[in-house]
């Protein structure tokens, strides 16, 4: 048990530091340089191509380009990977897990238990998906991690994606915040209460209803830290640093030379 | 008088049917410094919340700066957001005023939703930080800090945008006897900007200083009077006997001063 909550408490830290961080942002790299609004554009080109190709090249070039950028906006190559291999897992297991079994990807049989078989094509279809979520996930976390989130919200709002969508993003990221931060110090105070090495049941019947209280003490906080963000102007408009509704010419260019990729890519591959 | 907030026979009951406050009137000028005290539960918080116009009373009626502020009102937030920017309310819990990624984003988060430049807010930012001694803090994530690190930043992402009137709920819990100073400090440098200052507190040893008036609470008003007539008998009424000593000697404070 003292694995488990060792361990919890481990991820909750890595989640928030990395989520969380907005040092990269203000550095003066190339992908920082770009508008909000060109960046959003350009990585959902990105994406989208990531996500429509059936070329397993067009996916390593994607995962190149996207390593290169984020070396050239100055983001350390150990931080960068780290957030990517934390997400991969989280989208990819999702969807691809049940594929590598015979009953939903038939083919020649590896290995077999109980009747189900992991199948070699299920395999290289999971392989072939997590190549995709990877390609996927690193332009999403370069936009993230160059952007401050006050510039993603408002380059949201300038594609008139609708404002309760945006509300929600956004007061969804401070749930998250709330959630990790008080799950870690109801884990520790559960911790200093508790006797230590007690068994995997009893530290059950500890565990599970702080989950539960969990969710109900950032439900109410999560209400004050509304009224708070209301009491200082939080609502009706959200507003960022650069308002500017023009784009500059870097930026438009950023743009032009992300969609020639796209299309030069899509065409050759 | 040039009155700022008044409630009317305004009281407030959370959806689980406890009854906070009740039956609460009184009158808070421009420039008056008003210490609310009373027992745990007697509803300092709640009614600091309706009173900043955040939680609407149930029953009464609110009228801030000669306006009186209906549900319809208090239901439409684009109207109310004229009033946001002479408010200003420091919660008693910190985490939930720290939503940011910086201590210095939290400070900037009401300076941009107002609209402010960027030089402006770089400025008034600065120097908020400066006056609470919070400058070596400002690029660290605020749920890194200490109790008193985060207090300290909590009332510096209010007081930078110079509201009207300013509600501190237990401004100084957490913090040593330095931070201490500053708070009161920068609370009565507020205050000789003719700025209103409402604090709900249980500490006694900073009433004398920064409070001319004072509210005792619990539910319903106890006690409203200017300092120079409570007696420690009435805090004693509150706290018990141990209030008395206590109260007497920082009445004694106040008086040296
Ligand atoms: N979100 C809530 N839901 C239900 N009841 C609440 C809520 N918040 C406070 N209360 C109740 O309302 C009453 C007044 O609480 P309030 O927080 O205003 O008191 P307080 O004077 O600020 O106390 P303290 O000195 O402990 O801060 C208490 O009985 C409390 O239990
Ligand atoms: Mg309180």
């Amino acid at each position: 048990m003292k694995f488990i909550s060792k361990t919890l408490a481990e991820i909750t830290s890595f989640i928030s530091a990395s989520i969380y961080t907005e040092k990269y942002a203000s550095l003066n790299g190339l992908m920082q340089k770009i508008d909000a609004r060109a960046k959003l554009v350009i990585v959902l080109a990105f994406i989208f191509l990531a996500v429509y190709t059936s070329s397993i090249w067009v996916l390593a070039f994607l995962f190149t380009i996207a390593i290169i950028l984020s070396i050239s906006s100055r983001i350390s190559i150990r931080h960068y990977m780290s957030r990517v291999l934390l997400f991969i897992p989280l989208f990819t297991s999702i969807v691809a897990i049940p594929s590598i079994f015979s009953f939903i990807t038939p083919g020649e049989g590896i290995i077999s238990f109980f009747g189900v078989s992991i199948t070699y094509e299920g395999v290289r279809a999971a392989l072939f998906l997590i190549a995709r979520v990877t390609a996927a996930v690193s332009f999403s976390i370069l936009l993230i991690t160059t952007t401050r989130w006050n510039e993603l919200m408002n380059a949201m709002l300038f594609f008139k994606i609708p404002k309760i969508f945006v509300m929600i993003a956004e007061m969804s990221y401070r749930y998250i915040f709330l959630l990790l931060y008080s799950f870690q110090n109801m884990m520790l105070s559960a911790k200093s209460r508790a006797v230590s090495g007690i068994g995997a049941t009893k530290a059950w019947k500890i565990y599970a209803p702080i989950m539960g209280a969990m969710f109900i003490k950032t439900h109410e906080m999560h209400e004050k830290v509304y009224l708070s963000m209301l009491s200082r102007g939080y609502g009706v408009e959200i507003k960022g640093n650069s308002r500017k509704m023009r784009i500059d010419i870097g930026s438009t260019a950023a743009i032009a030379a992300a969609f020639l990729t796209v299309i030069a890519v899509y065409m050759i591959l | 008088m040039n009155e700022i907030v008044m409630a009317d026979n305004i009281s407030y009951t959370y959806p689980n049917g406890t009854v906070a406050i009740e039956d609460i009137s009184l009158t808070i000028c421009r420039g008056e410094s008003v210490a609310i005290v009373g027992p745990n539960g007697g509803g300092k918080s709640t009614l600091l919340l309706v009173l900043s116009l955040l939680l609407p009373p149930d029953k009464g009626s609110i009228t801030f700066m000669n306006e009186r502020i209906d549900r319809k009102k208090f239901e439409n937030e684009a109207y109310m957001r004229k009033f946001r920017k002479r408010i200003g309310i420091v919660f008693q819990e910190p985490d939930v005023q720290l939503f940011s990624s910086t201590v210095y984003d939290d400070i900037a988060f009401a300076p941009i939703h107002f609209g402010w430049n960027e030089e402006k807010i770089k400025d008034k930012v600065n120097n908020v930080m400066k006056e609470l001694g919070i400058e070596h803090i400002a690029e660290r994530h605020p749920y890194e800090l200490s109790g008193g690190e985060k207090r300290l930043a909590t009332i510096a992402s209010v007081m930078v945008y110079s509201p009207d009137i300013i509600f501190l709920d237990e401004p100084t819990s957490n913090l040593d006897y330095e931070s201490k100073e500053l708070v009161i400090k920068a609370i009565n440098s507020m205050k000789e900007k003719r700025k209103t200052v409402v604090v709900a507190t249980h500490d006694m040893e900073i009433i004398p200083e920064i409070a001319e008036r004072m509210i005792v609470l619990n539910r319903r008003i106890i006690k409203d009077d200017s300092m120079d007539n409570i007696s420690p008998e009435d805090m004693g009424a509150v706290w018990g006997k141990k209030a008395i000593k206590f109260f007497e000697f920082f009445m004694e404070q106040r008086h040296k001063n």
